[in-house]
């Protein structure tokens, strides 16, 4: 079963992992290259001469950039971690059977102080035990 | 190796952290935390009860020695690093003999390793139990076989065991802590079981094993003691019952067979059947470092000491553990499951895997015919 300490120390874990991934976030955002906003270069490109053709052919080439698909990725993902059920009772080792799927027992300490206290008027136990018990 | 930054480097130590307390990024709660490690600390127990499976009570050539503090600190290490588990039981024997016991159990807490202990409950007196706690020991597993002392004394051989066992337990009551009683169903203390589990209710136990008399060690000589298959259905019935009243955690843990006891109306019990090789498989390590696919099993997979665990957990040792099977069992649709009950028990009774086990062996006759 986790400790208050150990949960807090958990908590306190998520806490900060979930700070440091916003500002690392709003910093890769802030920090990332813009798109660029030129107009898009006309290249021209003049071939050889072919030897056979009389005219020089100029064939000029209008290339569009594409648009901006570049979004920031931030370094560090966002994580939401879960924090397992507090009433986490440790399996006693010789449990041989796939177990988990059972319902961990909320104890019902009244039928339990009823019973012990039948057994004790009963006189079940050797006097010392009897006497921790009902004391 | 890639090289992180500062951040990442600090998120990733962040994130083993909270992995290390349970908790995925993901969100998801882990699997429960098996397979299990067993630490026979010890061959020696300051009782001699005639249900023992120590396999070392029939053939003590399987164990060569007890390793010093030092060495079980370095395989508890070893194991660690290898099988990156997360908790190991304590064991014997009767593992509180050791009189470096609470060191050992201290290196365990510095790697932050929890631990369970299994006692006779004879030397858990009020300081060493409150050192277990204040150490990582988070079950506590004491054995009560009787309403009364004669019947748990005669089993044990040990005059007074009754009242020291129940004396732990009223310290765990006081202390509140997490313990699982176990009951030992043998032909002599069977008829026993409400009362003692009642009993061990009242004593605070948080879980309930019932584990039917699996010969083994110093049992394989009282097969007297096996327990009928009525009455295991009456135990089973109270059992279940109680479980029901008290929103107990109970589990049989020594195969029942569904051959021999329909266990589809004890709807509160955990039924479980031979666990080796499995995701809850409890390997076991011998006093000396060996180790066994199971507490019951004669069968050695290697040595800690010197091999790996993965080595011998993908060796034939273990395959060939696995897969025995008496001939009458191979026609049942239920094998892959069932596993014919506890293969370690036969190998110990009647010298091969393949044998049936004992309980089944005694009840052959009641088996179903297989369509």
């Amino acid at each position: 079963m986790a400790t208050p300490d150990k949960q807090r120390k958990s908590l306190m874990l998520r806490l900060k992992i979930t700070v440091v991934s916003l500002v690392a976030l709003a910093l890769s955002a802030a920090c990332s290259p813009k798109p660029t906003q030129k107009t898009p270069a006309i290249m021209c490109y003049e071939p050889a001469v072919p030897t056979d053709t009389p005219e020089p052919i100029v064939t000029c080439y209008t290339a569009t950039a594409p648009p901006p698909t570049f979004t920031p990725t931030p370094t560090v993902m966002c994580y939401t971690a879960t924090v397992p059920p507090p009433t986490f009772t440790p399996t006693p080792t010789t449990f041989t059977s796939p177990i988990s799927p059972l319902p961990t027992p909320t104890l019902t300490p009244e039928a339990r102080r009823l019973l012990r206290e039948r057994l004790l008027a009963e006189g079940r136990f050797p006097q010392d035990v009897a006497r921790e018990l009902g004391s | 190796m890639p090289r992180h930054n500062w951040l990442q480097t600090t998120l990733r130590r962040w994130q083993r952290e909270l992995a290390a307390e349970g908790v995925r990024l993901s969100g998801r709660r882990p699997a429960h935390a098996g397979p299990y490690y067993i630490l026979e600390l010890t061959t020696r127990c300051n009782q001699d009860c005639r249900y023992c499976y120590n396999v070392w009570k029939l053939r003590p050539e399987l164990v060569t020695g007890e390793m010093d503090t030092g060495g079980w600190c370095d395989l508890i290490a070893k194991l660690q690093d290898e099988a990156e588990c997360r908790r190991v039981t304590f064991s014997g024997g009767e593992p509180l003999l050791r009189d470096d016991f609470c060191d050992i159990l201290a290196f365990c807490h510095r790697r932050r390793l929890a631990s369970i202990l299994i006692t006779n409950g004879q030397r858990l007196d009020a300081g060493t139990l409150a050192f277990c706690l204040d150490h990582g020991v988070d079950m506590f597993e004491l054995t009560l076989l009787g309403a009364d002392a004669a019947t748990h004394d005669r089993l044990t051989c040990t005059p007074g065991s009754w009242e020291r066992a129940l004396a732990a337990m009223a310290r765990l009551y006081k202390a509140q802590a997490p313990w699982c009683g176990v009951f030992v169903a043998t032909s002599e203390n069977i008829g026993q079981a409400r009362q003692v589990v009642e009993m061990l209710v009242a004593l605070g136990a948080t879980a309930i094993m019932f584990n039917r008399f699996n010969p083994g060690g110093r049992g394989t000589h009282h097969l007297n003691l096996m327990p009928g298959v009525e009455q295991v259905q009456e135990a089973l019935a109270v059992v279940d019952e109680l479980a029901a009243t008290y929103d107990l955690f109970a589990s049989a843990s020594i195969p029942i067979m569904p051959c021999l006891v329909d266990t589809r109306p004890y709807r509160h019990i955990g039924f479980g059947f031979c666990a080796a090789a499995r995701d809850n498989a409890y390997y076991t390590v011998g006093p000396d470092g060996r180790v066994r696919p199971c507490n019951h099993s004669a069968t050695v997979l290697g040595d800690l000491r010197t091999q790996s665990l993965a080595e011998m957990l993908a060796g034939p040792v273990l395959a060939e553990f696995t897969a025995a099977a008496p001939e009458v069992c191979r026609p049942c649709p239920g094998l892959a499951a069932c596993r014919a009950g506890c293969r370690a028990a036969a190998e110990v009774c009647f010298g091969s895997l393949a044998e049936p086990e004992p309980w089944l062996r005694a009840n052959l006759d009641r088996l179903p015919p297989v369509p």
